[in-house]
């Protein structure tokens, strides 16, 4: 794959670079003139979602790329916005919407529609001045961009781990929820322990209590009231009965005497005790009906309220301290999780890595060049050093030329298995702490087994590649555009 | 009721409150009671004449006597115009204050709750109180007047009632009802009745003595005295006796307030027995079971039928004795 020419607009004006299929040298003499920018751009213009630099809002222009794939297509690709992609084969021209579409604009590139290895092909070959030059197996290209070694290495050899790694997934999930739970409960266990009495009582339910019990008094008094009501009908009706029934009796003097509500005993009092126990359950009726009235007010006054700071982190407290589980519960099940989380890891570690020509293959020209590069001397790197999560072993030099030897192999392996020459792009290969001998040594690989690969190196060095094509940045990237 | 009342509503509870006071001092002869009629409070006996009282409430008793003076030479204003109008038997000055006329000598009379006739306060008070009298034309009668202190100061109402509950307590005692758990009530019931509200301000409040003396027969047969008694009384197991309670209060309350089977009752108990608390459990033991059919309790098992009987008919009886006591006691 070759990129050719890129070229970026920003309305009426536009600036182009054209590439050799060769080698390619972004130069400056001084620091801070655009090299970065560019590479980029380059990156951008292939849809990438990769971030500009202080001085250079990416997404503010217009990118025209041309590509020459591995095939013969020439490729167009416009990069309109962030989100925009018009691709243009020959006649053909298709709108991609990116991030979403970002596969189908790849598969045309690398002429592979694998996921795993298209989400991590851009780690093969590009290396950043910042992180690019740690990058062995696992971790950010660029951005939001990621590579890692397993999902690399699963896509070339055809491996399907998309079910495990859904179970990975779903219980790091799990994991994550649970650390958040665990710190809830751990919350909770203070409240406990601070609290006793300090905490407030969910003021929202204690009033609600107290209405319910109060409007179940109320209830009571009030079937008292009917209660009484009826009895004293019953009587009041009796009394009018005796009195109209115009009864007489004698007394034992032989005295007659006509029967009236006053001589009949008891029953004007069962009349009057009655009127007087009515009027003690009306007070408390009164009463009753009062504080029924406060405390709904008083509800109402603190549902308007309820949204203050104070309410939500009370709610909260009351939610937390209502939660049945303990720390302790919490911390046993996260453990279950993180013991069944490591199994799946290991499940798919030996998916990958067991028997697996591929992986047989990366390490074989890992170590060629490594050694080559003078890293192993001792020969301790095996099978397993390409997994490797130990990185504090190799330092400043050595690790630089590790990261080179990997991202030799994976370029090689991509051109074997897809036929694709990528391009190799290096940010500042000449780092802090390498020195001139060893760039050197560097680029004799690329001369020697890359040759058919375009090469883009931006650096404030030279560097000794044939035909070599220099583009010199003087001032601001930007400046003549 | 508000109970942090500011010094309006505070008078008015002193008012009611004093009302309570006289009210049970003189029950016995108690015809009705009126307030805001002639005076602060009219008594009218039974024989026609009035104990007429003007009450005064000082918010701060205890600290305040800036107008203690004004207050008693407006009583005797107001008591001297009343008492011409009806018969009074007694004209009472009753107030908070504990130096009611802010003089030293009289001072130590009125510590704590006191009744102090005109006749007993020393020479220098009662030329004060003669003083007002001689700038009113048709001055009251010296010797009918007593000047009493009520203490009644304070947010919290078991300092502020104190007083009036003992003469609550005292009253009950004095009719043999020493059970003192509803003294609050009927105290809440008085108050109540006599409290002149914002609503009812305007208008004067008449209390005859059924009025007043019913409420305490309905606090003595209150359920839960007269059912505890009935529980030792007839020996009823704990567990029966509070099932019964729980389930079947409202058929109790219903059986035991109707007429009918109250006559009934009250005539078969007469017949056997005189009127005595005593022998009432004896007749309930010896009769419950004559009236089974009369309560329609055909469907409830059998031990806790006889229960809810016997409870039900103690009620009735003790109702009864407590009715006739009460009125009795109070003359009624």
């Amino acid at each position: 794959m070759i990129i050719n020419n890129i070229v970026i607009r920003m309305g009426l004006f536009e600036k182009a670079f054209t590439f050799s299929e060769k080698g390619n040298l972004i130069f400056s003499t001084g620091n801070s003139v655009g090299k970065t920018t560019l590479v980029r751009i380059i990156l951008y213009s292939l849809g990438y979602n990769v971030p500009g630099t202080k001085r250079f809002p990416i997404e503010k222009y217009e990118y025209e790329v041309h590509v020459t794939t591995d095939e013969g297509n020439l490729l167009k690709l416009i990069r309109q916005s962030s989100e925009i992609m018009v691709c243009r084969i020959g006649e053909t021209v298709n709108t991609y919407y990116l991030p979403e579409q970002i596969h189908q604009v790849h598969t045309l590139l690398y002429n592979t529609g694998d996921i795993n290895i298209l989400n991590n092909i851009l780690g093969a070959f590009y290396l950043d001045q910042e992180k690019g030059w740690t990058l062995l197996n696992r971790g950010r290209v660029i951005g939001s961009i990621h590579f890692n070694l397993e999902d690399f290495i699963q896509g070339l050899s055809g491996r399907d781990c998309s079910d495990l790694k859904k179970q990975k997934e779903w219980i790091e999930l799990e994991i994550a929820k649970y650390e958040q739970i665990s710190n809830v409960t751990k919350y909770k266990e203070t409240l406990e322990t601070v609290e006793g009495s300090l905490l407030r009582e969910n003021l929202d339910d204690e009033l609600d209590a107290q209405i319910k019990i109060k409007e179940i008094e109320l209830s009571n008094v009030r079937r008292e009231l009917s209660r009484i009501d009826r009895v004293l009908s019953n009587n009041k009706q009796f009394k009018k009965f005796v009195e109209g029934m115009n009864l007489m009796v004698e007394t034992p003097q032989g005295t007659p005497i006509r029967v009236t509500a006053d001589n009949v005993l008891g029953l004007n009092d069962s009349i009057e005790y009655l009127i007087a126990k009515r009027k003690f359950q009306s007070m408390e009726y009164v009463k009753l009906s009062k504080m029924v009235d406060q405390l709904r007010s008083k509800k109402k006054q603190d549902m308007s309220s309820l949204f203050s700071v104070q309410s939500i982190s009370d709610a909260f407290d009351e939610m937390v301290k209502k939660f049945p589980y303990g720390y302790l519960k919490i911390e046993e099940i996260k453990e279950n999780l993180k013991k069944q989380l490591t199994d799946i890891k290991k499940q798919i570690s030996d998916k990958t890595r067991s028997n697996n020509s591929v992986a047989n293959s990366l390490y074989a020209n890992v170590i060629k060049y490594a050694r080559e590069l003078g890293v192993d001397e001792d020969g301790s790197m095996n099978l397993n050093y390409l997994f490797t999560t130990n990185m504090k072993i190799l330092s400043g030099a050595l690790l630089h030329k590790t990261v080179f030897s990997f991202r030799l192999a994976y370029i090689l392996e991509i051109k074997k298995l897809l036929g694709v020459k990528l391009p190799i792009i290096l940010d500042s290969p000449s780092g802090k702490e390498i020195d001139s001998t060893n760039v050197r040594l560097m680029i004799n690989i690329l001369k020697r087994d890359f040759s058919g690969h375009q090469i883009i190196i931006a650096s404030i060095y030279e560097y000794d590649l044939p035909e070599i094509n220099r583009i010199v940045l003087r001032n601001r990237l930007l400046e003549d555009l | 009721m508000d109970r942090s009342a500011t010094s309006v509503i505070l008078g008015f509870l002193f008012q009611a409150n004093a009302a309570i006071v006289l009210m049970l001092d003189n029950m016995k002869e108690l015809k009705s009671i009126r307030l805001e009629c002639n005076e602060d409070i009219d008594i009218e006996l039974n024989d026609g004449t009035y104990v007429l009282a003007q009450a005064k409430c000082v918010e701060k008793s205890s600290t305040d006597f800036a107008n203690v003076r004004a207050n008693a030479k407006k009583a005797m204003d107001s008591l001297s115009d009343g008492s011409h109008r009806v018969s009074a038997k007694e004209v009472i000055y009753i107030t908070n204050s504990p130096d009611p006329f802010k003089e030293s000598l009289s001072k130590n009379m009125f510590y704590g709750p006191s009744v102090v006739k005109y006749d007993e306060l020393p020479s220098i008070t009662q030329g004060l109180i003669s003083d007002y009298l001689s700038q009113i034309s048709q001055p009251l009668d010296k010797s009918k007047l007593t000047i009493r202190i009520l203490p009644f100061e304070g947010d919290d109402e078991r300092q502020r009632y104190k007083v009036v509950w003992n003469a609550i307590s005292d009253f009950l005692d004095d009719l043999g009802l020493n059970e003192s758990g509803f003294r609050k009530k009927l105290h809440n019931v008085w108050e109540g009745m006599l409290y002149r509200s914002g609503s009812k301000a305007d208008k004067d409040i008449t209390l005859g003595k059924k009025d007043i003396v019913w409420p305490i027969i309905v606090c003595v047969t209150g359920h839960d005295v007269l059912d505890r008694d009935a529980q030792y009384c007839m020996g009823l197991d704990d567990g029966v006796f509070e099932e019964i309670k729980s389930r079947y209060s409202e058929i109790i309350d219903y059986c035991s307030e109707r007429y009918e089977l109250v006559a009934k009752i009250i005539a078969d108990y007469s017949l056997i027995k005189r009127n005595d608390r005593d022998s009432i459990g004896g007749f309930i033991n010896d009769h419950w079971s004559d009236y089974i059919d009369n309560f329609g309790l055909d469907s409830i098992d059998e031990s806790i039928r006889c229960s809810l009987i016997k409870i039900i008919l103690y009620r009735i009886l003790v109702k009864r004795y407590a009715i006739d006591r009460i009125k009795k006691g109070v003359n009624l």
